[in-house]
């Protein structure tokens, strides 16, 4: 070879080098034996937030290039019928959605969790990216008796759900959760610096799910640091019918009555349409402020305010990025699970009219949303 | 007593057309000084523009980091804000002058920019409040969460706008400049065609330059009044539309909350707002919220119905009032400095005019003698423009020192005791300069050592200007003052030996008056220059100026360039020693040197350079009426010091002058304890110069007139009563710092006045025959 073809052929691969640095990390490809990807989807029972997480993240990789832009339908709580569209509608080139990777206990059904998993683990080998949302989907699929790599979303603390071990280290290679470390911390500190209670409720289930639902760890840590006093009450949602959970709720909001001063609404099976406004509706007649671990929505039904994720499509965004990530070869565990979501300052002025809590300008104007 | 000089000098036979050349020079220097109040008059409308702005980004800066801070308190993330993009627009929106805005994180990197196609700031490069950055001046302010510091914002605008203001001042103070020039020069025009057809010895030179002084001063009392008319409607108009920004902010703030829903009477807190508004802006008198007539929200005190409102909904209004008491002050403050700068002008515009009287008495003297009698003069003009140049920076060379030491400890020392070491070290390397000028004088003449010191001097100003560490910049500082010594002490020398000891008096006041008036002018400049283009750039000016010193000199004193007779031996210790040694142990020198001059220049500066800033500092008077005080001293010596001094030349009892200078002194040291504040430091500072220009010239004289001066020399002689002159100096402020840790400011005082007195007792009871 001549010096000038080997000049040519060194210069060539030189840029080859550096733009496959630069090359974005992201950017869809196909698996090696330019067959496509094959994704499944696991959660723990048909909670709202997991199917629009869900979507978001569809979405965030249509952005992404991965799936052709489509129209995502609404099939309210039927998750199943769901990932079976997609399923059969989504195009794209480079991924499928398995029409038999949709795994699921059924509505947090206890009985059904065990064979869920099991269902799971024999086809794990079947799926390159597996969608888990909640806490029980991550605590079923973060072990060692799978490979497939697992992508957790929507968990209230996964350490202390024990599905990672640090917000650094997921513990396995396979697996990825992502985490906002200090969410329900700044929530209850913010509360506490706006209404100065004393005592604050909180109804919960007594199980480690349910303790990380409602962050029990960090609200139990700011009621020493803050020096209030916590007043629970246990309200069981697992392996129950939904009207029995409502019902334990209803029981508990009824019960703070005169014994609370504020109450940090968290999320809780019970907290149908239903059960939530009968208690809300308890709290404010009592005139006690409540803050709303979930978000605007409970605002708007009554709560007094809430500081939470901004929407779900910038959590949307990151999953696909994970995602995308994780398809292109990257080993889940190497990529950073911290995810802190721009929050959103939502206040409703009719419930403090009713309990008399006379927000500052400075809140109002901080506010994301009024609404009456 | 023949001159040393008398034998040896040919003096220039006058040009023909001198008078020609003279009205040409008159017209020079009326459009010289002109302009020389024209660029100062600039400079000041510059830093007001400036002002102006940085308090309109300090209210929008407030309001800002205020809804940041509430923000991120509620949770909010400085990296991750949901509303950012928004609140920047709201605030460029409402503020008209804000080109940019950007925001960086706690460790400098952008996070937020209103103009992604706009320059981007260097953040490590914003040292100050408010920092240029072409073609842009970034304003900075921090972004906190509680206590700590989460982010920094930048605020900016455009130089041009600052800039299409200045030029348009430019433009409109042409005018009175003009018209004011136009006027003086038509009324001027019949008595020019006298002066022009008079000869020479009917030319009354005194009435001629009192007229061109009287018609500068009119153009510009002129200017300064048209100037100050303008500057006021300006600061009206600025202190209003920053009022009104203030409003504004909150105007839109109610809007925000109406149209969520929020009614008036659920703006809990409101008037807390306003609170922040009213104490961050002296302008703004109260803000008042009202509806319907009755006021909902307010702060501030009410004392009239308002000077501004706007329209809310629902039938509200909010109404702001002007703090008139503030903007009076300020307006008196304005007039003060534009009055202030009139007077700097002034300085420049008598030195100027003596130029031209010295030029016109020389041409129009009758032998060769009186030529160069007069032109002995012409030191004064060199030793100004000297000065000017020479104290340009005076006003900073601590505040450069401490930006140099970056708050670090050098040589053990730290705090102001570091700071100062650069000044200290100047003087004492012009003390050092002192013991080698005079014998320098004596050898080589004048002129060697003068102009060496301004060639050190130069070498000086131009590595100042490139001091990169605290080491480097003292040793500089000391070459300057070195230069400085050199120079002074030459100058000196040569009034001495040129004069004869005719007017010697009188010289030695007008030598003292062109320092000072140098002093004051090229320090004042300084100062105004260094805050818009840098301390460096005032190094490199003052590098020019000595150069023009240098240049005049050899335009206009090399006749003088002559070694005076009688002491061209090398230099010797042994015989500098014995000279020393005979000289201090006349009792006559020494009584002068030790009980009038010494005692004179420690309470001189002590209460000049010490006292007076401290005390007025403890009084919180604003750095620019204090340098004002201080100015009483150096206007006194240039005004009245000639007359004085021609006093002494007339009097054959000089000691007597001493004395009386020692009484002055003492009687304004000793008013500090019965009068208080500025005035009583204002009468002290009057008596001391009054003193000094008696003291000097009579010390100058006495020195002079004794046997032992020329049996050393005169460079010797003046060298050693520099060296007491700045001994003198440096331990005022030490003496009087003593005192003031341990009394209070009016005792101490009055303790240095017993002191200046019982030195004057001393030197009475010693000359007791001839006073």
């Amino acid at each position: 070879m001549g010096w000038p073809k080997r000049i040519i052929l060194f210069v060539s691969v030189c840029v080859l080098m550096v733009a496959s640095v630069f090359a974005d990390d992201v950017a869809p490809v196909l698996k090696p034996d330019n067959s496509r990807y094959r994704l499944a989807f696991y959660e723990g029972g048909q909670y709202p937030d997991y199917l629009t997480i869900l979507k978001q993240t569809l979405i965030g990789l249509m952005d992404l290039g991965w799936i052709e832009s489509t129209e995502l339908p609404d099939f309210g709580k039927d998750h199943k019928k769901f990932w079976l569209w997609a399923s059969q509608t989504l195009t794209s080139p480079y991924i499928e959605f398995a029409k038999d990777g949709y795994f699921s206990p059924r509505d947090f059904d206890k009985t059904l969790r065990l064979s869920t998993q099991q269902d799971f683990l024999s086809k794990a080998g079947e799926f390159d990216l597996v969608i888990a949302m909640g806490t029980w989907a991550g605590q079923d699929l973060a072990n060692s008796m799978h490979h497939t790599p697992v992508m957790i979303g929507s968990t209230s603390d996964p350490i202390g759900a024990g599905i990672i071990k640090s917000t650094e280290d997921s513990g396995f290679d396979h697996v990825h959760a992502t985490v906002d470390p200090d969410r329900y911390l700044r929530q209850i500190k913010i509360f506490h610096e706006i209404i100065g209670f004393k005592k604050l409720g909180v109804i919960y289930e007594n199980s480690t799910e349910g303790r990380t639902y409602a962050a029990m760890d960090d609200l139990e840590q700011q009621s020493i640091d803050l020096n209030f006093e916590l007043v629970l009450c246990e309200a069981p949602f697992s392996g129950v019918d939904i009207t029995v959970a409502e019902q334990n709720v209803i029981r508990c909001s009824e019960n703070f009555a005169d014994k609370v001063d504020a109450v940090y609404i968290t999320v809780h099976r019970g907290n149908t349409l239903m059960g939530f406004k009968y208690s809300i509706h308890s709290f404010n007649d009592h005139k006690i402020p409540t803050f709303s671990q979930l978000g605007a929505d409970e605002v708007k039904n009554g709560a007094l305010m809430s500081i939470s994720q901004a929407g779900y499509k910038f959590v949307g965004q990151f999953h696909a990025r994970v995602a995308a990530r994780i398809l292109r070869g990257e080993t889940p565990r190497n990529i950073g699970q911290i995810y802190t979501s721009p929050a959103r300052i939502v206040l409703n002025m009719t419930t403090a009219e009713k309990i008399g809590f006379k927000p500052t300008v400075d809140i109002l104007l901080v506010a994301d949303e009024i609404v009456r | 007593m023949k001159s040393s000089y008398q034998k040896k000098i040919a003096f220039p036979k006058p040009e023909k057309n001198y008078k020609v050349t003279f009205v040409l020079m008159t017209l020079v220097v009326m459009i010289l000084s002109e302009a020389f109040l024209l660029g100062l008059g600039i400079i000041s409308f510059k830093n007001n523009q400036l002002a102006f702005y940085t308090s309109h980004m300090r209210v929008f800066s407030e309001d800002f980091s205020e809804n940041i801070s509430m923000a991120l308190r509620f949770g909010k993330s400085l990296e991750k804000f949901l509303g950012m993009e928004k609140m920047m627009s709201d605030v460029v929106d409402v503020s008209g002058r804000i080109d940019n805005l950007e925001i960086f994180s706690k460790k400098g990197s952008l996070l937020y920019t209103h103009e992604p196609n706009a320059v981007m700031t260097n953040i490590n490069g914003l040292t100050q409040e408010l920092t240029e950055q072409t073609p842009y001046y970034r304003f900075k302010f921090h972004l906190k969460e509680g206590e700590s510091t989460t982010g920094t914002c930048v605020f900016s605008f455009k130089k041009e706008r600052v800039n299409s203001a200045v030029r348009d001042a430019v433009k409109a103070g042409f005018k009175p400049i003009g018209y004011s020039m136009v006027a003086v020069l038509v009324l001027l025009l019949p008595g020019l065609r006298f002066f022009l057809g008079k000869g020479d010895d009917h030319i009354p030179k005194r009435r001629i330059m009192a007229i061109v002084f009287i018609s500068i001063v009119l153009c510009q009392a002129y200017y300064t009044y048209d100037s100050v008319r303008g500057q006021v409607i300006t600061y009206r108009n600025m202190a209003f539309e920053v009022v009104d920004d203030a409003t504004k902010i909150h105007r839109d703030d109610i809007l925000y909350l109406s149209e969520k829903g929020i009614a008036f009477n659920e703006l809990n807190g409101m008037d807390l707002r306003l609170k922040k508004s009213v104490d961050a802006l002296p302008e703004l008198a109260f803000i008042n919220i009202v509806q319907n007539g009755k006021s909902l929200y307010r702060w501030g005190n009410v004392t009239h119905a308002y000077d501004l409102k706007h329209a809310l909904p629902e039938g509200g209004e909010i109404r702001a009032g002007l703090n008139q008491s503030y903007i009076r002050s300020k307006i008196k403050e304005l007039i003060l400095d534009s009055v202030t700068v009139m007077g700097l002008s002034l300085l420049f515009v008598t030195e100027l005019v003596i130029f031209l009287l010295i030029y016109i008495n020389i041409h129009s003297a009758n032998d060769e003698n009186e030529r160069r009698q007069f032109s002995v003069g012409y030191i004064r003009t060199a030793i100004a423009i000297y000065f000017f140049g020479a104290m340009m920076g005076i006003s900073f060379i601590p505040v450069f020192m401490d930006q140099l030491t970056a708050g670090q400890n050098y040589w053990g020392l730290r705090g102001n005791l570091l700071t100062s070491i650069p000044v200290s070290m100047e003087i004492l390397a012009a003390l050092v300069a002192s013991f080698f000028a005079g014998g320098w004088t004596d050898r080589s003449g004048w002129h060697k050592p003068f102009l060496s010191g301004i060639f050190l001097s130069i070498m000086a100003a131009l590595l100042s200007s490139m001091a990169r560490n605290p080491s480097e910049f003292v040793l500089y500082r000391g070459l300057a003052g070195f230069g400085y010594g050199l120079s002074w002490i030459s100058a000196q020398g040569f009034l001495f030996n040129a004069s004869r000891g005719k007017n010697l008096g009188r010289g030695s006041a007008s030598l003292i008056a062109g320092i000072y008036s140098g002093y004051i002018c090229g320090g004042a400049v300084g100062g105004l220059v260094a805050d818009r283009l840098g301390y460096a750039a005032v190094f490199r000016f003052s590098g020019m100026v000595l150069f023009l010193s240098a240049v005049f000199v050899l335009i206009f004193m090399v006749p003088f360039f002559q070694k005076p007779e009688g002491h061209h031996s090398k230099l010797n210790l042994g015989e500098s020693l014995s000279k020393a040694r005979i000289y201090l142990s006349n009792k006559s020198i020494l009584s002068i040197l030790l009980f009038s001059l010494l005692p004179f220049s420690l309470a001189q500066m002590g209460i000049l350079l010490f006292a007076t800033p401290v005390i007025l500092n403890s009084l919180h008077v604003s750095k620019a009426t204090t340098g004002r005080v201080m100015m009483i001293y150096g206007m006194t010596v240039i005004y009245l010091g000639p007359f004085l001094g021609s006093l002494t030349d007339k009097s054959k009892n000089k000691k007597i002058f001493l004395v009386l200078a020692g009484i002055s002194g003492t009687i304004g040291l000793f008013l500090v304890k019965y009068l208080s504040g500025m005035f009583a430091l204002s009468l002290a500072l009057f008596f001391m110069s009054v003193a000094g220009s008696i003291a000097n010239p009579a010390i100058s004289l006495l020195i002079h007139a004794q046997d032992v001066t020329r049996e050393v020399g005169m460079g010797f002689a003046v060298g050693t009563q520099r060296v007491f002159d700045k001994l003198g100096q440096m331990l005022g402020p030490l003496v009087l710092g003593v005192l003031f840790s341990f009394y209070s400011f009016q005792t101490s005082i009055q303790m240095l006045g017993g002191f200046y007195f019982f030195a004057t007792a001393c030197y009475v009871l010693i000359n007791r025959r001839n006073t």
